[in-house]
């Protein structure tokens, strides 16, 4: 059998030094816009979060491992995220509910998600189908559209693993048993997203409503949702509760896949489509291969078919970490697959760690912020 | 006339809304050419083509409103609907060969694709939507009722065209299976529709 090769700076304290200062800089020039007059808890959350993200990309560049450290960035960062955008509704609001009049006033913040359901009413009846500010206010549409639009062509599908800051929740699930319940779960399962994009898309244009987020969407159990004032909506509520329960922690858990993400999200199926336009990539080598099937077992995306990622592989790095012969590696299009290794491997993760400081930072900061304040 | 051909063109956005995932789903499970898929394109047209001018010719006879009423509606969407998920379910064959009754299924659906393409289009097209409003109103006090309709049908199925080119993509494996849980997903959508719109009627 071949032997793993390593990264030009793995275990080496100089070279990891060299590749890590830059996104230090980095880091401390994207938080620190967010300390001007800040208190005692803002600015030990601030120093928090910036070793915390320093110390994470520390381990990855460092140990040469992606995936293990990226997890644990991405869990942290959602999870925070989630108490800080709960907290700021509440602020804002006095509830992480939203009435009819939020919905007319145009004050609810702009989810990526969303976006899968805007494209056709917006190219083909002029409309935009979703009751927020175009460009006020937290999470504007124009400015959630730049961003996940930006994202998109740099890394495609890797915005679900690096940026999705509800991608974390059954990424943690499918974590937690380290051997899963539910074997052999059928990598056919990840066209369903697919058609979920198609039907709710055209379903969204004909009722003139997000159609996805107002009835299936699992994350409205932990963000913000309709407030309970009818039958309709007490459905809705309870649909948000379980396809929550079973497809982001239940399913996750006995299956440890990214059951939520991998066969029910229409973004992560629109995204699928940006992968084949950018430059970024997990390849196998197949002259290396050894054919274990390691890879195909540990995807969580249900991506590899055959020892190949295919269009729906969000380069968490799980393969490439777990491949006994490194010949799964990140890879930039129209290079050779066995070379430039390092290279490729730091170009993903540049962008797609500033990514993820940039859309979480902040709300790492704020979730840390609310917990300091509630015990001191 | 060419006012028909213009209210066609401004509705048929509502058009591929809301019939646009059933004759997608359909031309997506079936593996065949663009050229074929062009074909059940057709057959679904023809099957709208057919309840329109229905309708028109009826509004043209009566000189007023042809009221479809919400009951019928119903259950043209649920009928529909139904022909989704029996259609789904004919198209997968691991699953049909294991029961004697969707074995049925599975033999009767295989070959009649066309058929079922026409009949999703006629009975999807049972329907209070802004087009078929359109249409009656375009059509009313016309001398040439039938030019209007056809150019106003010729406007309403501009947005389909492209739906057959989907044939062209390499991968037709994969794209079958997503055209599966498309029509699956279709089916529950109008079942759902066709439900609410019976308990409200």
């Amino acid at each position: 059998m071949d032997k793993k090769p390593t990264y030009w700076s793995t275990g080496k304290i100089g070279k990891s030094l060299l590749l890590f200062m830059p996104m230090l800089l980095m880091i401390l020039l994207m938080l620190t816009g967010s300390a001007k007059a800040a208190d005692g808890a803002t600015l030990t959350a601030l120093l928090l979060t910036i070793m915390f993200f320093a110390a994470i990309f520390w381990m990855i560049i460092y140990t040469g491992k992606t995936d293990k450290w990226r997890a644990i960035a991405f869990i942290v960062s959602v999870l925070l995220f989630c108490i800080s955008f709960i907290n700021n509704l509440i602020a804002e609001r006095g509830s992480m509910t939203f009435s009819n009049a939020e919905e007319l006033g145009c004050n609810i913040p702009l989810c990526h998600i969303v976006t899968t359901m805007m494209i056709i009413p917006a190219a083909v009846k002029q409309t935009i189908l979703f009751p927020g500010s175009l460009v006020e206010g937290f999470a504007s549409i124009s400015a959630m559209f730049i961003i996940v639009l930006t994202f998109s062509i740099i890394l495609g599908r890797g915005f679900c693993s690096w940026g999705c800051f509800y991608g974390g929740w059954d990424d943690g699930a499918s974590r937690i048993l380290k051997k899963p319940v539910i074997k052999n779960v059928n990598n056919n399962c990840k066209r369903f997203s697919f058609a979920m994009l198609i039907i709710m898309a055209l379903w969204s244009a004909e009722v003139a409503e997000p159609t996805y987020c107002s009835w299936l969407c699992p994350f409205k159990a932990v963000t913000e949702n309709e407030r309970i004032v009818d039958t309709i909506s007490l459905i809705k509520n309870i649909i948000f509760t379980i396809t929550f329960a079973t497809l982001v922690i239940i399913l996750p858990l006995l299956t440890t896949k990214r059951i939520q993400c991998a066969t029910f999200c229409p973004m992560g199926a629109l995204l699928s489509l940006f992968n084949k336009i950018n430059i970024f990539q997990v390849k196998n080598n197949t002259n290396k291969c050894i054919g274990c099937g390691k890879c195909d077992k540990a995807c969580p995306m249900l991506a590899i078919e055959k020892h190949c990622p295919t269009l729906t592989c969000s380069k968490c790095g799980k393969c490439v970490d777990i491949c006994p012969t490194g010949s799964m590696r990140f890879h930039i299009k129209g290079t050779p697959t066995d070379k430039h290794a390092t290279i490729a491997r730091t170009l993903l993760i540049y962008p797609a760690y500033i990514f993820l400081v940039t859309l979480c930072g902040g709300s790492v900061i704020g979730g840390l912020t609310f917990i300091f304040k509630l015990f001191i | 006339m060419i006012e028909s051909l213009l209210i066609g063109l401004s509705t048929s956005a509502s058009c591929i809304a809301s019939c646009g995932n059933i004759i997608l789903s359909i031309i997506m499970t079936e593996k065949k050419t663009v050229v074929k898929s062009f074909l059940l394109l057709g057959c679904f047209m023809i099957g709208r083509l057919l309840i329109y001018s229905t309708i028109a010719v009826t509004t043209s006879a009566v000189g007023s409103n042809v009221s479809i009423t919400p009951k019928f509606t119903a259950i043209s969407l649920i009928a529909v609907s139904l022909l989704m998920l029996t259609y789904c379910i004919g198209k997968t064959k691991q699953f049909c060969l294991n029961h004697s009754f969707t074995r049925k299924i599975y033999k009767s659906c295989n070959g009649q694709s066309n058929l079922i393409a026409f009949a999703a289009g006629a009975l999807s097209s049972i329907n209070i939507c802004p087009p078929i409003i359109s249409l009656i109103a375009s059509t009313i006090g016309t001398i040439n009722i039938f030019g209007s309709f056809l150019l106003f049908f010729i406007g309403s199925s501009v947005f389909f065209l492209p739906m057959p080119l989907i044939g062209a993509i390499k991968n037709t494996g994969a794209v079958v299976k997503i055209g599966r849980c498309a029509a699956l997903l279709a089916s529950v959508i109008f079942l759902i529709k066709g439900t609410m719109i019976m308990i409200n009627s």
